[in-house]
């Protein structure tokens, strides 16, 4: 299991005022939230998009931030979970719109074509709570107190969610 | 069967070693060129934006509802119509003479009314039904109503209603929530206008709060010998004017006489038919109470005998209290806090609703 780095709280006050600072704290969160934005739309094109969005919203908000002693990364990843929220909204259904571009990234995932889009129809059929579950935990490969600081609820809760998840989706595939 | 972690693993180990440089080159230099537009806004006047505009009518739209309620619950000043009328139109009426002597000056003093009841001459009166005692009557009446609406429009209504039935007016008094119509009517027309009354009146009742009847015959009777006195003096008087032997003295004191007399005569003959033209018209007093609501001051209309009722007065009281007393800016102040209690989460509720129809359209699309 790997915990993430944070970025250095200097530098996330830095990019309040700074172009290069919020440059570099782009480079530092930006392949995370692109995962997870990926794995949560099943396609790069979109995904890439949302990225952008993504800290579009951050670079509007931050001079909101006050370092409270949570992670970064968490209130990071709400903004990218909202943008994809909004996103399917406005396309009115949480289907994953082409899995083509999901699919080139994953080793010989061409060759499993099917059972790939068997497992993102799975995923969309869970709640979207656990799909954020499932995504942290096994995409993101983060610890139960990190998703839960993230989600917002308690670590015991997180580990019983995430089995409960994983279950539902083992049911459906 | 797929293995969900076995997907998860091999997802992970994709993304992970993809090459994503070429998508985060595009990102940042979309967040450069979005940063530089921020400053550029910045630095530059503040444009309007939707959500801005949003804010500010709404905001402004509760402050005029505020203002307006303030405006229109504005206790009205008092306005107050006072009409003096004479006599218009009076019915026509046939009247017959007789002489008398005597002074009118000491007549109503004279005149007791428990004597009554006397009779006038069934000639005085030629409309009267044949055989039918006549008496004099004077009666009055006070109606009351409680009317909703403009009252001067009310008391114009009633003008008409009036002159339409043959009647006249003596005086209209109007203040704001209160107003009152002295008239004459044809005893008959009373239950006709009565009738019209109570069409006006909220709950359809016309209350009478006072009926008077009062036999003026005993007057007339004294009048009509008053008038044939003075005839009868005249008439003496003329035939003593026939009279050679009387002196250049004493006739121009005679001629003096009979003038005055004649004057005193159509004097009492004038009062005496003032007096016949009352005959059979009624003396109507019609008060008009505004409603208003407990607002306006009219919570004395609930039943303070029961909890319900004593509550609603209670309440209606301090609205009113409050309307009243404290100064515009205060009530504006209360109401515009009233109106953002209750229309705020509306405007919020709207919003949400429009914006889920809007992205099902679009997306429908």
């Amino acid at each position: 299991m790997s915990s993430y780095q944070e970025i250095a709280p200097e530098t996330v006050e830095a990019a309040k005022v700074n172009q290069e600072a919020f440059i570099e704290l782009y480079r530092f969160y930006g392949q995370r939230v692109l995962k997870f934005l990926i794995f949560r739309t099943g396609n790069v094109e979109i995904a890439e998009d949302l990225t952008q969005e993504t800290f579009i919203t951050l670079l509007s908000k931050l001079n909101t931030y006050q370092n409270t002693g949570a992670k970064f990364s968490s209130w990071l990843l709400q903004i990218a979970m909202n943008q994809a929220r909004m996103h399917f909204r406005k396309k009115g259904n949480a289907t994953p719109d082409d899995l083509e571009g999901v699919i080139d990234l994953i080793p010989n995932g061409k060759s499993h074509q099917v059972e790939w889009l068997d497992f993102f129809l799975a995923m969309q059929k869970l709640s979207e709570e656990d799909q954020h579950l499932l995504n942290l935990k096994f995409v993101h490969d983060l610890s139960n107190q990190d998703i839960a600081e993230t989600l917002h609820i308690s670590p015991t809760t997180c580990a019983v969610q995430i089995h409960r998840a994983l279950t539902h989706l083992q049911q459906q595939l | 069967m797929i293995n969900a972690e076995k997907q998860f693993k091999e997802l992970r180990t994709g993304l992970d070693q993809a090459d994503t440089s070429l998508i985060h080159t595009r990102i940042e230099r979309a967040l450069r060129d979005h940063w530089d537009a921020a400053q550029q806004t910045q630095t530059s006047p503040r444009k309007w934006t939707w959500k801005m505009f949003t804010y500010v009518a709404s905001a402004s739209g509760i402050a005029a509802l505020a203002l307006i309620t303030v405006t229109v619950l504005e206790p009205l000043p008092t306005q107050t119509v006072s009409t003096q009328t004479r006599k218009q139109d009076p019915v026509p009426l046939s009247l017959g003479t007789t002489g008398s002597s005597g002074a009118l000056d000491y007549l109503s003093d004279s005149i007791d009314v428990e004597e009554l009841p006397i009779t006038i001459s069934d000639k005085d009166f030629t409309y009267k039904n044949e055989g039918e005692t006549a008496q004099l009557l004077n009666e009055s009446v006070i109606l009351s109503l409680d009317v909703q609406g403009d009252i001067l429009n009310i008391i114009h209504t009633l003008r008409n209603q009036v002159s339409v039935q043959d009647g006249y007016l003596l005086n209209i008094s109007y203040y704001d929530t209160y107003g009152t119509l002295d008239i004459k009517l044809p005893t008959d027309q009373l239950i006709t206008f009565e009738n019209t009354l109570q069409e006006l009146d909220i709950n359809n009742k016309v209350e009478v709060t006072n009926y008077v009847v009062e036999n003026l015959s005993q007057q007339v009777v004294a009048i009509d010998e008053i008038i044939q006195n003075t005839q009868e003096q005249i008439d003496a008087d003329k035939v003593q004017l026939t009279n050679e032997n009387i002196t250049q003295t004493e006739r121009r004191i005679l001629q003096e006489q009979i003038i005055d007399n004649e004057e005193y005569l159509k004097t009492v003959q004038t009062s005496r038919q003032e007096k016949i033209a009352e005959y059979d018209l009624i003396s109507v007093r019609v008060i008009l109470n505004k409603y208003s609501p407990f607002w306006e001051g009219n919570y004395t209309q609930y039943d303070r005998s029961t909890l319900s009722g004593m509550i609603k007065y209670e309440l209606s009281k301090a609205v009113y209290t409050l309307i009243r007393s404290g100064s515009k800016i205060l009530r504006f102040v209360i109401w515009l806090a009233v109106y953002s209690v209750i229309l705020v989460p509306v405007f919020f509720i709207l919003k949400k609703g429009i914006r889920k129809i809007y992205f099902m359209v679009k997306a429908k699309r």
